[in-house]
């Protein structure tokens, strides 16, 4: 038996961040006291807390270490595992009482949390299956054995499960469809394909609990009669790949795939394909054609669902990781008790990959029904910098950005459609006063653009007429007229687009038209950037009064733009500048001589200058 | 007991000849086996086989779950 | 068609679903996709050249030209873009002199920009071949790209 047992979070973000090297490190060290025998160390999926990765646990006492490096080791082993004090300066401090927190259950960032889908990750080690049994794995599949195809579609519905992938569609409802289908071939197919940026939450899920996955498969196999299953996944995400293939080697090599799984007389295969780098290919229809081989471009309409004719032309049932992931625990624990959590009409939890302008950013499950403002603030901790919130981006480039007056939301499927926004894949990144609105827009529709598969025409170039308008905007060179013309555009492509990236590309523009119309009416009508963001609407300038001509700008100016003698105040050459903001972020605090100006401001230095 | 204990690592390893489980002849109890087991008969030492490794892999109770 | 070839393809079964999965394996093996193994695919699949180029040339992931021993990949997600990540991408391109989607002429960097990576929590981040970097400042950028130059000189 070993005394300790230490977990390091090898999630994405953590090996990154050097825990692969923390590893080494204490391998090194416990050797060097004696101690490899007595303490076990474990590599887990994701935490989710990736921005204070690595992460360092130590059971059973459940020590919260987090931002540890390698070069910590000789001190963690030595003070802690040798002489049991705590070392304190690793552990998590409170970002506003500056507090030191000892246990993960006292971070705010995980308090609110409930942990479904995420159940798993950052708790066992992925790559061992046993680890994955002692947590009641793989108890669901045999549940489900046992269970007649009818029963196990029931409990889903009971549930009221929708798909996490987004759209919440009710999952039973569309096993049901499935399973009614009849045909000698089926299949299940799970859609790993995260595409939108902001998102990581399937990647966590994949490199954290692939199991949970697995056995989903199995559990959906067995309700709607299929024996064959695919896994897409994006290629971006090469661990996610490798521990789904070594769990599947794994589930094979102890009988619980492949087949007579479990003397049932069940037979499953499960198939993993990577993407090859196409977002379009999230979209069932388009998915499915890129398993099979071809261009990944949605059918035309009209077409059929993919759960009657998908893979093959044979039905398919289409879910989501996160969806899958979760269905062992329904099954294991019935459809009353998932019914239990969230609101009336959205069961269960959400999880989001919060990110962007907050001081805790990570990957995050919360009961549906929380407030917006809840996460915002108290589990990602506010904004950094004393800066003001503005706006919280939810959906990807599907969805839509929400404003202050938003943050009372009770945060679910239909809560956030009827704001503007949608669920989506599940990103929400925080945006604070210095995030231009019109530029977020104008992010998202280049993205939709560079995407769009082209085989329609409003996604094709109706998009692309919007970014232009978008981009005369941001350049100051917005027409009276044009947020008019944006709207229409929008309520165009959304009405005649043949696939979900089309009939949503537009969404971040009119949310953002909606909620922050002013930003837009600054750009055009006073060719102002209130945040100070689009390069062409605003200039740097030298406060000649606070500038004491140290010359840390001048010597850092990659355009040779700054000029001044030593100790004198120093001048910055506007047509030599790039404004890359370079001077701005350099000039020390205590002076704040280095300023952004806009609009009227622009002019005012002009005649002050006096040219 | 420790030497014994090595005889199942992992559980797919048989806890004694009497273990029936195996890729071509699958047990349908093999997932609660592990956990509970055995179930097909009874051996303190096989119990004591399964608890080693759970408590080997048991080292957290699972946390955010509350 | 030449032996590296035959014995990438040897796992593959003769099946059009299969094409993309070679591509893919071909591309690992190369580096890119030469002409002359498209036309190997091609006749090993079955399928017509036209298709397997209609292919390979949907999916961004396949390049037809070759590519630098490490491949730079910018992440320019929501979260990237908010937290500045341009101006990390600006630095790599002035210090490696090559713009997206082009590659140094010492063919050791090629220099792509990808819509996410997905490790969102520590932006912004870019990958060099599998490898991860978080937290990015132009400086930073730069000792990472130098700690490159310096393992490939070895």
């Amino acid at each position: 038996m070993y005394d300790k047992q230490i977990l390091i979070c090898a999630g994405t973000g953590c090996i990154s961040s050097g825990a692969l090297d923390v590893k080494g490190s204490l391998e090194k060290e416990l050797e060097k006291h004696n101690l490899q025998d007595k303490v076990r160390i474990i590599l887990s999926g994701c935490h989710g807390f990736c921005e204070k990765g690595p992460i360092f646990i130590v059971y059973p006492e459940d020590i919260f270490y987090c931002g540890v490096t390698a070069e910590d080791m000789p001190e963690l082993v030595e003070e802690y595992l040798v002489k049991g004090n705590i070392v304190d300066r690793l552990l998590y401090k409170d970002p506003i009482t500056g507090e030191s927190v000892t246990s993960h259950e006292n971070i705010p960032f995980y308090r609110q949390q409930k942990r479904l889908v995420l159940r798993n990750c950052g708790v066992i080690d992925p790559e061992n299956i046993d680890e994955y049994i002692i947590r009641d794995g793989y108890s669901g599949l045999k549940k489900s054995l046992q269970m007649d195809p009818k029963e196990i579609i029931d409990t889903v519905k009971n549930s009221g499960l929708r798909g996490l992938g987004g759209a919440g569609f009710p999952t039973g409802r569309k096993w049901e469809t499935a399973y009614k289908i009849e045909s000698d071939k089926k299949y299940v197919v799970c859609n790993a394909d995260e595409g939108d940026p902001g998102a990581f939450m399937d990647r966590s899920v994949l490199e954290g609990d692939p199991h949970s996955v697995l056995e989903g498969l199995m559990i959906a196999g067995k309700a709607i009669g299929s024996d064959e299953a695919y896994v897409y996944v994006r290629a971006e995400y090469p661990l996610a790949v490798r521990r789904l293939r070594k769990a599947i080697a794994q589930a094979e090599e102890y009988g619980l795939l492949g087949e007579n799984i479990l003397n049932s007389g069940f037979n499953f295969k499960v198939n993993v394909k990577e993407g090859a780098g196409a977002f379009v290919c999230g979209e069932s229809t388009a998915l499915v054609i890129s398993i099979e081989g071809k261009r990944g471009m949605p059918k035309p309409l009209p077409r059929p669902r993919t759960t009657e004719a998908g893979l093959w032309d044979k039905p398919t049932l289409l879910n989501n990781v996160k969806t899958l992931s979760v269905i062992p625990q329904i099954i294991n624990n019935g459809a009353d008790w998932f019914a239990g959590i969230g609101t009336e009409k959205c069961k269960g939890t959400a999880v989001f990959a919060l990110t962007g302008k907050t001081n805790c950013s990570g990957l995050i499950e919360v009961p549906m029904g929380i407030k917006l403002g809840k996460i915002i603030h108290e589990i990602g901790g506010g904004i950094p910098g004393g800066k003001k919130f503005k706006a919280v981006q939810t959906g990807g480039p599907s969805g839509g950005c929400l404003p202050e007056s938003k943050l009372d939301l009770a945060v679910d499927f239909d809560t956030l459609l009827q704001a503007g926004s949608m669920m989506g894949s599940g990103g929400m990144v925080v945006l604070d006063e210095t995030t231009c609105m019109v530029d977020v827009a104008r992010y998202f529709l280049n993205f939709t653009v560079e995407e769009s598969c082209g085989q329609c025409t409003p996604c094709r170039s109706g998009t692309l007429q919007m970014l232009e308008i978008l981009n005369d905007i941001c350049e100051g060179n917005g027409r009276e007229g044009d947020v008019e013309l944006l709207l229409e555009l929008g309520k165009s492509i959304i009405d005649s687009s043949i696939c979900g990236l089309g009939k949503s590309a537009p969404n971040p523009v009119l949310s953002t038209i909606d909620y922050f119309r002013d930003e837009y009416e600054a750009h055009i009508k006073d060719k102002t950037c209130p945040a100070l963001v689009c390069k062409n609407l605003i200039i740097y300038d030298i406060d000649q009064e606070a500038c004491t001509g140290c010359g840390r700008c001048r010597k850092n100016c990659p355009a040779g733009a700054i000029a001044g003698d030593k100790k004198e105040p120093h001048v910055i050459d506007q047509e030599k500048c790039t404004k890359c903001a370079i001077c701005y972020d350099l000039c020390p605090d205590r002076f704040s001589a280095v300023k952004c100006l806009t609009g009227e401001k622009i002019t005012a230095m002009a005649k002050g200058g006096g040219n | 007991m420790k030497g014994e204990i090595k005889l199942m690592e992992r559980f797919i390893d048989p806890c004694c000849d009497k273990c029936v489980n195996s890729k071509i002849k699958p047990c349908e109890n093999f997932v609660e086996c592990r956990l509970s087991g055995p179930i097909c008969h009874e051996n303190k030492e096989c119990t004591g086989k399964r608890q080693a490794i759970i408590e080997k892999y048991n080292h957290s109770p699972g946390f955010f779950q509350h | 068609m030449e032996d590296r070839l035959k014995e990438i393809l040897s796992p593959f079964k003769t099946q059009r679903s299969d094409l993309i999965p070679v591509l893919q394996a071909v591309q690992h093996e190369y580096g890119y996709l030469p002409e002359q193994q498209m036309k190997g695919i091609a006749k090993f699949l079955g399928v017509p050249e036209s298709q397997v180029y209609g292919v390979a040339t949907f999916y961004a992931q396949f390049h037809f030209s070759p590519r630098g021993k490490n491949i730079i990949r910018m992440c320019r997600g929501t979260a990237c873009h908010v937290k500045g990540v341009s101006k990390a991408a600006d630095k790599i391109q002035e210090k490696l002199e090559i713009r997206v989607g082009e590659t140094t002429p010492d063919l050791k960097f090629t220099y792509e920009e990808v819509a996410c990576i997905g490790a969102c929590g520590l932006a912004p981040v870019m990958m060099i071949n599998d490898r991860t970097y978080g937290k990015l400042t132009p400086d930073k950028v730069k000792d990472i790209i130098d700690s490159y130059e310096e393992t490939s000189e070895a």
